[in-house]
């Protein structure tokens, strides 16, 4: 498949992903190759710098899948600390950032309360929540600022209607702005597969957004 | 190209994916098709939409919230991991064999040999493994060692006020040559597990051992179960298959879950995951997370939701 046909695509022009680093269709060396080797030497910070790094991309995953601040951040420090963890195992054979999303889908997907440690978090939360202490969220996130935003609600809850299956090959794909062969590696699922998954829940979408979209309900055939 | 065609190719066509001789026939088809022209173009008003969302703001501190926790984590495991990993050598009926010759560098049992890993207990001045006796046998800090007094072993080797560690230690050690070969079958996993989570070594004073929150380890050490169990009819013992385990849960899902709870986390995931696929294979899957869910253990009614998720994660239709 050539660049250029790419290129002549009707949504060529709409971009995928929110950061201009999402898209990499083309990489040469992983750019987190050099804070691995100093990790796995154990130099101090590395990892913490691979968190930073990471922390956006797996936040914002998360938090498509969960649909909730707090739920997202809780899988996201478990799946940094499963990195922590297994991360030293990483063999380069994809790349670091292929295999950050992997720990955090499967981590969404695998969403259990560990024994004890959730319990905590859950009681932390509790206790937060009774304090009245979520203002630190509310007014920095800029989703929650344009809730008002009907659009951004709709799309946002039509996300959450979709079973994860179908969910999680769309975020990746048309929101982390990943490539097909990514969101395979990612998923351990083949390419087709993922293409029919994102084609299936672009139409569940379609349908769940229709007044958004200005079409005629005719149009629409689930 | 007619409606199934362009149904088919829609998602390539809107990435620009299609060869040039079908990209030219699905535009000839959009040119005379309102349909698919409304289609594709709600299609692509949609994914602009998608595309569109903002992105979530990461919450502030959370990556010192997470190296935290990863502190934390290190700190715990480092002990639990030395203890744990020891623990589970000495019960694995595997390596019996070379523990029970382990054992003996211990003082536990006689003989003569070379093993590939010992445990040692250390106080300066020499080990305890080297200092003691064969008996009967004891448990200090789930560390098998002669009941035939530490203390005095300790106040051999050491000054009161010294401290002790306990390490495992790996690479060949020299040991006597086995004769009675006994293994001691220490307190239950969980209370060591959870002794082990707390332990940072100790110190001697007035020949006595104390843990480093002051706790007398010999008074803990006597109400500790203890069994010695002749290693080689041990070494034979069959490892309980998938329908045992699955038969203890269901017997006392309480005491299952309290006992995996003090696995790592990898470690739970894997029982986890097993049980449930074998659970889900005899159709007992239901009764089992029913039992869990039943039991009034806190833990065993977290692990059944532990045992429902493992089982969509497993179920391909979701995924594969």
């Amino acid at each position: 498949m050539s660049f250029e046909m790419v290129e002549r695509g009707p949504m060529a022009g709409v971009e995928r992903g929110n950061s201009s680093s999402r898209r990499r269709r083309v990489v040469i060396e992983d750019p987190d190759a050099e804070l691995i080797r100093a990790w796995k030497d154990g130099e101090d910070g590395a990892f913490e710098q691979l968190v930073r790094r990471h922390e956006r991309r797996v936040f914002g995953l998360l938090m498509r899948m969960m649909g909730n601040r707090e739920e997202a951040e809780d899988v996201a420090q478990e799946t940094f600390l499963s990195l922590h963890r297994h991360g030293r195992r990483f063999r380069g054979e994809s790349k670091f950032s292929t295999f950050v999303y992997r720990v955090a889908a499967n981590a969404a997907l695998n969403r259990r309360r560990t024994l004890g440690r959730s319990r905590a978090r859950v009681d932390k939360l509790a206790v937060r929540h009774a304090a009245g202490d979520d203002l630190p969220y509310s007014p920095r996130d800029p989703e929650d600022a344009t809730a008002g935003t009907e659009l951004t609600a709709h799309v946002r809850q039509a996300l959450q209607r979709l079973s994860p299956a179908l969910r999680m090959p769309v975020v990746l794909y048309d929101i982390e702005g990943l490539a097909y062969a990514e969101v395979a590696e990612v998923l351990s699922i083949a390419e087709g597969t993922v293409k029919s998954r994102i084609h299936r829940a672009r139409r569940a979408l379609r349908v769940e957004l229709k007044d958004l979209l200005g079409v005629k309900d005719e149009e629409f055939s689930p | 190209m007619n409606h199934s065609d362009v149904q088919d190719h829609m998602a390539d066509y809107l990435e620009g994916h299609l060869p040039l001789e079908k990209r030219a026939l699905f535009d000839a088809h959009l040119d005379d098709c309102s349909d698919c022209r409304g289609e594709i173009r709600s299609m692509q008003e949609m994914v602009t939409l998608l595309r569109s969302l903002p992105e979530p703001e990461v919450p502030l501190g959370f990556s010192e919230s997470v190296m935290q926790r990863v502190h934390e984590a290190e700190s715990r495991v480092s002990w639990l991991e030395s203890l744990q990993a020891a623990f589970r050598l000495l019960m694995n009926p595997r390596v019996l064999a070379p523990v029970s010759v382990a054992l003996i560098a211990l003082g536990i049992i006689g003989g003569a040999g070379e093993v590939e890993k010992a445990l040692v207990l250390e106080v300066p001045g020499g080990s305890l493994a080297t200092q003691t006796l064969p008996a009967d046998g004891a448990v200090l800090a789930g560390i098998p060692v002669p009941s035939r007094s530490p203390k005095s072993a300790v106040a051999r080797a050491s000054a009161p006020g010294a401290n002790f560690q306990i390490r495992l230690q790996s690479g060949p050690v020299r040991v006597p040559e086995q004769q009675t070969p006994h293994l001691i079958n220490p307190i239950p996993l969980n209370e060591f597990s959870q002794y082990a989570r707390g332990f940072r070594g100790g110190v001697v004073k007035d020949d006595v051992f104390y843990d480093s929150a002051g706790v007398n380890l010999e008074a803990r050490r006597s109400g500790a179960r203890m069994v010695a169990v002749p290693s080689r009819a041990r070494a034979q013992e069959k490892q309980p298959s998938a329908e045992e385990w699955l038969a203890r849960l269901k017997r006392n899902p309480g005491d299952f879950a309290s006992a995996l709870s003090s696995s790592t986390l990898a470690e739970q995931e894997l029982w986890i995951a097993n049980l449930a696929r074998h659970a889900r294979q005899r159709g007992e899957l239901p009764e089992i997370i029913a039992a869990l869910r039943q039991s009034p253990n806190r833990r065993a009614n977290l692990l059944a939701e532990d045992f429902e998720a493992a089982s969509r994660t497993q179920d391909s239709s979701a995924y594969r």
